[in-house]
């Protein structure tokens, strides 16, 4: 690399850089300097080079390349050939949006890192969204999702994708090293013994290992729960991120999977292309018989090991409500704890008056979810000791 | 069952010569399982048998080793299954004992030379202390002939064991750190059958020859109770299955498998049934369901229905 091009094109691979972090994924300086290093190595001839060069180094998790790729190619797309920053205005990104789940995140990344016309406004409304952001973190708790603006809710997604979801770690039938285990690990033991020639025998020990056990979630889609549903789901991508086993189901008339959708790709990306699948979103639903569904086909294939299962409805069925009834208790039966999520319960005389709730009532603990404190209670509830026995 | 020969039988050399094979030794097969078997005898890969509870999976390695004249080692799974139990343990008391002599050998005194503790070490760690586990039987047999090989309901066990069997299914070889890598001279002949109470993650299945256990039909099962239970009175056989052909069409909790169709065919045969009697046939259908909601839906008159429609001549 020779001249001021270099360094121009250097320039705008660190702002590049800086883009991708703005969107949210985590890179850190040994990252950076070994995407520099990369694209040394390759060089700049060929564009889909650079691309692979700086995906390798930069979105090291499968479910990042949407949005890495998207952020390469709105970002790259002016900046080589002007041999200056790249051109980026609000216009462009309006339109964007349109075509583009993920545009949203990559314009205000771009916005932050100081690209677009109003750039230096930007900053300053930025600065003081900043500012105030720790008083507006403390709102946005009691907030109910429901009446949330967009920013808001953008705000809700990240506070929930940070939210830890301690449920405690259970037995598990395996054995591993532990200094001070409550069994000899003679196989530990003999082999130490090799480096003393048997002059003195020190017992190695071990213990059963702990795991977590898998979450299931039912989540209803029906017109009165999306809202609620759609800000769940980044919850349940954020505890898969996390390395939990978590299997996603969504009802409205009919269940649906969407466990791999959920785990293989961007969250946005993911949504949309679930939305795109799954017909019913946002249309009636049929508690009863989407659970007899998930009863009869699905239980057994991953209720297995000692899961548990978080159902998130509003419990309003207009369905046979003895089938209802016959389905919570089977599923409850199934499962090591039924928790029942349900955003009805913000309103402070809520009773349960609706059938499908009485019917559902006795086989599960219900837990409000309508915004984020409900949320870190709905954690502190799995956390508890003593939980798992409460719900039953 | 036969003793292990000392020559396998030859591998059959085409699907129908497999599903003869397999028919030989009381084992109906639609022909698609047939090639599948018949594949994974030839590739040679191992047949990943998934499907309902008591739909003849672990049959097929039962017939097929006595079939082809080889040993049948079997490898339950459960949780926590580790290589311990599962490929090979080395025999600890003994191992002590080894210390003890040595130092009993060297007059009481502790074992001072670095030649003696070398000497010790390797004696320890040979082929003398090694407990063989299951899967170290059937890569490294003693008796030289590749056994047949099932690991039962994989499933149960959880995800570290799959990713520990990924190198016996795809390389044959199984590495003991103390001693080194043992290799197969013949692959052994691998059924892994799954229940499906949760996935099996996908680089196993990728190595395996897949396949669906469906539940029989109509003919098929007849055929199967006729082998299997030879004692059914012919009536009795015919309504038995299609009894339980529409039964499997309701909308069951768990929907019996054909080793349940057996059962009740040698229940009401030990009842001396010569036909379907509702009375007898209330009496008898825990035999064949295994939840009380599904008996409490199919008693009385949904069975009497069955039993109506099993006993109108097609």
């Amino acid at each position: 690399m020779t001249g001021t091009n270099d360094s121009v094109f250097l320039s705008a691979a660190i702002h590049f850089i800086r883009v991708i972090r703005h969107t949210g994924v985590y890179v850190g300086p040994g990252a950076s300097i070994a995407a520099l290093r990369a694209l040394e190595l390759v060089g700049v001839a060929r564009r889909e080079d650079v691309r692979s060069a700086l995906r390798a180094c930069l979105a090291q998790r499968r479910e990042q390349h949407e949005l890495f790729d998207r952020a390469f190619d709105v970002f790259w797309s002016g900046a080589l050939r002007a041999g200056a920053s790249p051109a980026f205005d609000d216009a462009t990104a309006q339109q964007q949006a349109q075509h583009n789940p993920l545009a949203p995140r990559i314009a205000q990344a771009l916005l932050r890192e100081g690209y677009g016309q109003q750039q230096r406004d930007a900053r300053e409304i930025e600065q003081k969204q900043y500012l105030a952001s720790f008083s507006a973190d403390e709102a946005l708790r009691h907030k109910d999702f429901d009446k949330m603006t967009r920013a808001e809710l953008l705000a809700a997604e990240r506070a929930l994708a940070r939210l830890q979801l301690p449920l405690p770690a259970l037995q598990s039938r395996r054995w591993r090293t532990r200094r001070h285990g409550q069994r000899i690990d003679w196989r530990g033991t003999l082999r130490a013994c090799m480096r003393t020639g048997g002059d003195a025998i020190a017992l190695a020990r071990k213990a059963r290992a702990r795991r977590r056990a898998p979450v299931v979630a039912l989540c209803d889609i029906s017109g009165s729960m999306e809202r609620y549903t759609r800000v769940f789901l980044h919850f349940l991508h954020a505890l898969g991120a996390q390395g939990w086993r978590v299997h996603v189901f969504l009802f409205g008339t009919r269940l649906t999977n969407i466990s791999r959708q959920l785990a293989h790709r961007d969250i946005d990306a993911a949504l949309r292309d679930i939305a795109q699948r799954v017909g019913d979103w946002a249309g009636g639903t049929r508690i009863g018989a989407s659970l007899h569904e998930f009863n009869q086909h699905w239980s057994r294939r991953v209720l297995g090991q000692n899961a548990s299962v978080l159902l998130m409805t509003d419990g309003l069925d207009r369905g046979d409500s003895t089938l209802l009834a016959h389905e919570m208790h089977r599923l409850q039966q199934s499962c090591r704890a039924l928790l029942w999520l349900n955003p009805l319960l913000r309103y402070a005389g809520f009773e349960a008056k609706a059938s499908g709730i009485r019917a559902m009532l006795p086989y599960a603990r219900m837990m409000p979810v309508h915004d984020l404190s409900s949320i870190s209670q709905l954690v502190d509830a799995l956390n508890t000791g003593n939980g798992s026995k409460a719900w039953k | 069952m036969p003793s292990p020969a000392d020559s396998p039988a030859d591998l059959p050399a085409n699907v129908d010569a497999t599903l003869a094979l397999l028919q030989g030794h009381d084992y109906v097969a639609p022909r698609d399982l047939a090639t599948a078997v018949f594949l994974s005898l030839r590739m040679p890969r191992p047949l990943f048998l998934e499907g309902e509870a008591g739909v003849g999976k672990t049959e097929i390695a039962k017939v097929l080793a006595r079939a082809l004249q080889r040993r049948l080692v079997r490898l339950q799974c459960y949780e926590g299954l580790d290589v311990a139990s599962a490929a090979y343990e080395w025999n600890y008391q003994r191992q002590m004992i080894e210390i003890r002599l040595a130092e009993a050998q060297a007059g009481g005194a502790t074992l001072k030379s670095q030649d003696e503790r070398q000497r010790l070490g390797e004696g320890l760690f040979s082929e003398r202390f090694l407990l063989r586990r299951p899967l170290l039987e059937a890569i490294a047999p003693q008796d030289g002939v590749a056994p047949v090989l099932l690991i039962d309901e994989l499933d149960r066990a959880d995800e570290p064991f799959e990713a520990y069997l990924l190198e016996v299914l795809s390389d044959w070889q199984i590495t003991i750190p103390e001693l080194g890598t043992l290799r197969a001279h013949e692959p052994p002949i691998v059924v892994i059958t799954s229940n499906r109470t949760r996935e099996i993650h996908d680089a196993v299945k990728r190595r395996c020859i897949y396949h669906w256990v469906d539940y029989p039909d109509f003919a098929r099962e007849l055929e199967i109770v006729q082998r299997r239970a030879p004692d059914t009175a012919r009536q009795l056989a015919q309504e038995v299955v299609a009894f339980v052909q529409q039964a499997r069409k309701l909308d069951l909790f768990k929907a019996p498998g054909v080793a349940e169709t057996l059962d009740w065919a040698n229940a009401l045969s030990a009842l001396g049934a010569n036909k379907l009697e509702a009375e007898q046939v209330d009496a008898t259908l825990g035999v064949l369901l295994k939840y009380q909601d599904d008996i409490a839906k199919v008693r009385g008159a949904t069975a009497a229905q069955l039993q109506r429609v099993a006993q109108t001549p097609s």
